[in-house]
């Protein structure tokens, strides 16, 4: 039964967990509608995840575009209108209430943005209170335990405040204490600095690096920009659906409904080390944005050798020059090692810069520069 | 070490007493209530069943003319008879205060040390008078000394004030012979009626000292007491009847004779109405409380819907919490049963003190019975959890996600309804008014269980005190249906004439009218004979009885053999009605009526029936007699009427005329009073209980109402409501709330009153009392549910108008 297993299982040797999912958390397809007084609402619209063990995702978008929604599903706070939700072993979006709720209890910790901790109870009581809901760790341990979280936390010496005695910081690093109580996997975190000055949000946020260090995961709900790029990985999420993140780290001038309309227009593509991704001189008819991975440029030389012109890695993108101009391609681009790209054909290419000036100036401008340091090269 | 879930309910018990007393508190009126009654029932009731019996009750008490012990040798001689013992029953008059008498019943027992029936007890030490030093008595008591029945001590006035054993008493005879009697002690009995019900104090004296009283040595009363125990009330009729005939073949009258259902005390009756009236309390306050308990609870599980998102999110199944709150009710209930028990063991203590007295049986040995114990537990326990167990399950059912949403303010965005849309269309009202009244429908589920409590609490206590103005209504009623001022029935017809002239010159009488008055029987057409009843023949001019006719008509003069029979004939001959013709068997002979009308009978009637004088005397052939005279006197007061009927007695003795009975109007109201105050009073302390309760509900549910609005109360002030203005909003909405209920609880307890008078009357007398809607009790709930209203939401508004903006809308 799953409900006895304590803890989520690594990857079984087949690399698969229990519903031939490959990643510790994987949301396939996910629809959730919500009945509000003005009509059908979709919060979510078949959105996809996959977050592997030990990665540090924030969970990025603006009020009301579903961010709450996505992680509540993982949570099992939520259930999708459609799709399914793969947590390690467990299929989430079929288990009941009850299933639910001790699942959630040891294998999820949940820190909220209000901290939410229960009022007549004192600090550490709140950190064992989910150890006593699970009856996990012997009754007589607890108070130790959740003393060292405390102790982790910087908290033990008001360990028997209540919460109403302690400032909204330390609140939080309560809150998150007793989300490690029962000493999950995973931790979920609905905008947790949300409610706090910048430095004591940061102090929370470097909490949440020694955990990732420790081996949690940790998908955090944040409209803080700046704090989003000290984790692994950002999921953008707008209108209900996942931005590709590096189409939007790329093209930042892009609006929500531009980045999502390329976002459905991008594919993903995989280059193994040295394979060539494009060939100078014959015509290339995408743009590939680079995930993984590093390109060489590779220039033709006049006696047939080769020139490296420039590297690029993650974050940059290749192809605009010959898709602004229609011609073949001025240089070689291949694979350094395993590379990852996703690429956006010619006519979503031209949609992207037809709606957006400013993109297509910055496109613009970038190919200059790069057709000047072509001709430098030579 | 306790568990942290589990300190989370003592605290949250603990930091919001003001809510943990309220909610124990409903659950604690309910245990109170149906406690103390049982309680205090359970003990009077099993003394009073242990008492009885030990008294050997007479099987039948004839009322005869006097006679010596050789008519009690006769009688004992007779087959079925076990055992036969005299007494006599003198009245006198005792000195009060210097210019007032009231009267006193004398029994003489024979022999003190040999008595055997209706056995008389030496009273000592008396709680219900301590000062009256009964434990100094001397018992049986000397010649020429009384000892005092105990009841006789219970109501002041009947006695010389502060008389203590050894006093002496100024009596006066039938006579007029002025005597003193030293007060020997106090005795007891168990099979008369206290006298607080005969209105008069009564003792026990020696047959010396009724020879020194009267010159006589002779009994007018035997007591008898069946060989076979088994035998049924009817059977015991059947062989006293033979015993009245065997007496009269010797030349003695046997005016009554008394037959009680064996085995049943004589307040056994009025003792299960007040059972039933007292449960009747028991039962509403429980209903009550459970109200209460439903209320505060979801009220409670409002307040608390975010933590239970939080203890669902970090892993609490919904078990685990629904578990949380039925402890934290049963801590409630225990909490409750703290407060109840003690205090219901002290009001069944007074309570069954007052009873005990009341009913003249012993004071019960206080004890407290472990199945009314296990009874209070069970209630404190179960009331609160079946009260409790919907409201927990709906509020733990919550989703995570909705739990964590719940802002306080439109957290279930309500459509918007008739009312609401009725009430933005009424342009008179201004806007904070308008949003008053529509928050007060806004949560429909909340409001309707708030009016329901307090319609509930409103509805009973004026139902109450309309059962209680109904009950003085139906005296007057009664006094208004006998309209003369003294009545005399005698052993025999005598001539009307004679009679007439001895009452007529007496001073002080206005009216006198002569009834015929016999003894009839029902025959039956299979042959049987129905039970006596009473058989007035009132001239046809009458203006001394008004009757309530509840079908056909009252006799008319040309009437011949019409008859207008009691509905109490009727429930004792249920297979007549309106327009039959009936076989009455008067004297040995047999006449047929015709049912031309049926009236109520009123208290302490039993079967009665009224037929035309004219042709009841040619039929009868006692033309020119009559066996009943009514008269009008010049004042109408007790004191005056009472004279009239003592020179009446005395000069009808004088003339040799046998008195069966007489007793004025006075005597009527005073008995039945006596016996409606005391019910009237259960009421009135059943309807402040009521108030109590309800005014206690009101207070909670309103200030419960408010609290939980308290984020919305923070919203209107960061828009800019001043405090008076929330304090408006929500007064509007308290008082809304309250006179609201009122009326409804108006409306129901029209009905409902009437319901419970008719209960009352049926318990208690047989009959429906007049109903009359008590406009007093509406008026006084009105009153009450209005102040409170406003008293239980301003408290709580001005705490909320205190504070900050910021502190209101900060989450928890």
């Amino acid at each position: 039964m799953f409900w006895k297993r304590n803890k989520l299982n690594l990857k079984s040797n087949d690399n698969l967990y229990e519903h031939g999912n490959e990643h510790l958390i994987e949301i396939r397809g996910v629809t959730k509608t919500f009945q509000t007084a003005a009509g059908a609402f979709p919060a979510l619209k078949n959105v996809d995840l996959r977050v592997d063990h030990s990665e540090f995702v924030a969970v990025i978008g603006k009020s009301g575009s579903g961010k709450s929604t996505l992680i509540n599903m993982i949570a099992g706070i939520d259930r999708p209108t459609a799709g399914q939700v793969y947590v390690g072993d467990t299929a989430v979006h079929k288990l009941n209430e009850g299933q639910m709720a001790v699942w959630r209890g040891k294998n999820l910790g949940i820190v909220f943005q209000f901290f939410q901790l229960l009022p007549t109870l004192t600090l550490v009581e709140n950190v064992m209170l989910p150890m006593d809901f699970c009856n996990v760790h012997k009754s007589n341990e607890r108070e130790k335990i959740a003393m060292h979280l405390l102790d982790q936390m910087e908290m033990a010496d008001h360990a028997h405040k209540l919460p109403s005695g302690i400032s909204g910081g330390q609140q939080q690093r309560v809150a998150i204490a007793r989300a490690l109580a029962n000493d999950p996997p995973i931790l979920i975190a609905d905008e947790p600095t949300g409610n706090l000055d910048s430095r004591t949000a940061d102090s929370v946020f470097e909490l949440f690096e020694a955990l990732v260090k420790q081996g949690k995961t940790i998908l955090m709900v944040t409209h803080d920009r700046d704090l989003a790029k000290r984790v692994t990985r950002s999921v953008i999420i707008a209108d209900g659906e996942i931005i590709e993140e590096s189409l939007a780290r790329v093209f930042a001038a892009l609006s929500s409904a531009q980045l999502i309309a390329a976002t459905h227009k991008a594919d993903p593509e995989r280059y193994a080390p040295g394979a060539i991704i494009i060939e100078q001189g014959k015509p290339n008819d995408h743009l590939h944005v680079i995930l993984k991975g590093a390109i060489e440029v590779v220039k033709r030389q006049a006696d047939g050798s080769d020139l490296v012109v420039a590297t690029m890695r993650p974050g940059q993108y290749f192809g605009e020059i010959e898709m602004l101009s229609g011609a073949p391609s001025i240089a070689t681009i291949r694979a350094v090692d395993d590379v990852e790209t996703v690429m956006l054909d010619q006519v979503a290419f031209q949609k992207m810069i037809g709606e957006s000036q400013t993109t297509r100036a910055e496109i613009d401008r970038i190919a200059q520069q790069r057709l000047a340091e072509n001709r430098g090269a030579r | 070490m306790i568990a942290p879930r589990w300190r989370k309910i003592f605290r949250d018990l603990w930091s919001n007493k003001t809510r943990t007393l309220l909610v124990a508190l409903s659950i604690a009126v309910g245990v109170f209530g149906v406690g103390t009654v049982t309680h205090t029932f359970t003990i009077v009731q099993n003394e009073m069943m242990a008492a009885y019996p030990k008294s050997n009750p007479a099987s039948a008490t004839l009322y005869l003319d006097a006679f010596d012990d050789s008519l009690i040798q006769t009688v004992r001689r007779m087959p079925g008879i076990a055992d036969v013992e005299a007494r006599t029953a003198l009245n006198v008059r005792v000195r009060v205060a210097p210019d007032e008498w009231r009267p006193l019943g004398l029994y003489t027992i024979p022999d003190f040390n040999a008595s055997r029936i209706n056995k008389v007890w030496r009273q000592g030490f008396y709680e219900a008078a301590p000062a009256f030093g009964a434990e100094n008595g001397e018992y049986p008591p000397p010649d020429r000394a009384v000892a005092l029945e105990r009841s006789s001590l219970l109501i002041p006035g009947m006695l010389p004030p502060g008389v203590t054993v050894g006093d002496t008493l100024e009596i006066e005879t039938i006579a007029g012979q002025k005597r003193t009697l030293k007060i020997a002690g106090l005795a007891h009995e168990e099979t008369n009626f206290p006298a607080p019900f005969m209105n008069q104090a009564y003792g026990y004296i020696t047959l010396e000292t009724q020879e020194w009283l009267t010159g006589s040595r002779r009994s007018d009363q035997l007591m008898i007491i069946v060989a076979d125990k088994t035998l049924k009330q009817k059977e015991i009729n059947a062989l006293a009847e033979q015993v009245k005939t065997k007496i009269e073949s010797g030349g003695i009258t046997v005016y009554v004779v008394q037959v009680p259902e064996p085995g049943k005390h004589p307040l056994h009756d009025l003792f299960a109405a007040l059972l039933l009236l007292l449960n009747g309390l028991g039962f509403a306050s429980l209903l009550l409380s459970g109200f209460l308990v439903v209320n505060t609870i979801s009220a409670l599980l409002s307040q608390q819907v975010r933590q239970i998102g939080i203890m669902k999110a970090i892993g609490a199944r919904a078990r685990q919490v629904v578990g949380l709150y039925l402890v934290m009710i049963i801590l409630f209930g225990v909490l409750a049963l703290i407060i109840a028990i003690p205090l219901s063991i002290l009001a069944a203590g007074q309570l069954s003190l007052y009873l005990a007295g009341f009913i003249n049986v012993d004071f019960p040995a206080f004890t407290i019975p472990p199945n009314v114990l296990a009874l209070e537990i069970a209630i404190g326990m179960l009331v609160p959890i079946l009260a409790g167990l919907f409201p927990v399950i709906a509020g733990t059912r919550i989703t995570v996600r909705a739990a964590l949403n719940d802002y306080g303010i439109g957290s279930n965005t309500p459509k918007q309804g008739f009312i609401d849309r009725a009430l933005m269309r009424v342009r008179v009202l201004s806007r904070p008014t308008r949003l008053s009244l529509r928050n007060t429908f806004r949560r429909k589920a909340r409001l309707a269980l708030t009016l329901t409590t307090l319609i509930l609490g409103g509805a009973i206590f004026i139902s109450v005190m309309s059962a209680r103005s109904s009950m003085v209504q139906t005296v007057e009623d009664l006094l208004k249906y006998w309209q003369f001022d003294v009545l005399v029935q005698f052993a025999r017809p005598y001539r009307m004439e004679q009679l007439e002239q001895i009452a007529r010159a007496i001073p002080g009488v206005e009216r006198v009218e002569m009834w015929g008055l016999m003894n009839a029987r029902r025959m039956r057409a299979e042959g049987s004979e129905g039970g006596a009843i009473l058989l007035f023949a009132p001239t046809e001019a009458t203006r001394m009885i008004d009757p309530t006719i509840s079908q056909g008509r009252w006799l008319l003069p040309e009437d011949e053999n019409a008859i207008v029979v009691s509905n109490t004939f009727l429930t004792a001959e249920p297979d007549v009605k309106l327009g039959d013709t009936i076989i009455l068997k008067i004297q040995n002979r047999e006449y047929p009526w015709r049912i031309v009308g049926i009236c109520t009978a009123r208290f302490g009637a039993s079967g009665v029936a009224y037929v035309n004088y004219g042709y009841y005397a040619r039929a009868l052939n006692e033309v020119g007699r009559a066996g009943s005279l009514q008269l009008v006197t010049t004042q109408h007061d007790p004191e005056y009427q009472a004279k009239i009927k003592r020179d009446l007695d005395e000069q009808l003795k004088k003339q040799g005329v046998r008195v069966g009975f007489s007793m004025t109007s006075g005597d009527i109201r005073t008995q039945n009073e006596m016996f409606f105050n005391i019910i009237a009073g259960l009421l009135i302390v059943m309807a402040i209980l009521m108030a109590l309760v309800g005014g206690l509900g009101l207070m909670g549910t309103m200030s419960l109402n408010v609290l939980e609005r308290t984020r919305e109360i923070g919203v209107m002030r960061a828009v800019g409501a001043s405090n008076g203005a929330v304090r408006r909003v929500i007064m509007i909405e308290g008082l809304f709330i309250g006179i609201l209920s009122g009326l409804i609880a108006i409306a129901i307890a029209f009905p409902l009153g009437k319901l419970i008078a008719e209960g009352i009357g049926a318990a208690l007398f047989e009959q429906s009392l007049s109903y009359e809607f008590s406009l007093f009790g509406a008026t006084l709930w009105m009153i009450i549910v209005i102040l409170l209203s406003a008293l239980a939401s301003v408290l709580p508004a001005h705490n909320a108008s205190r504070m900050t903006v910021r502190e209101i809308l900060a989450y928890d």
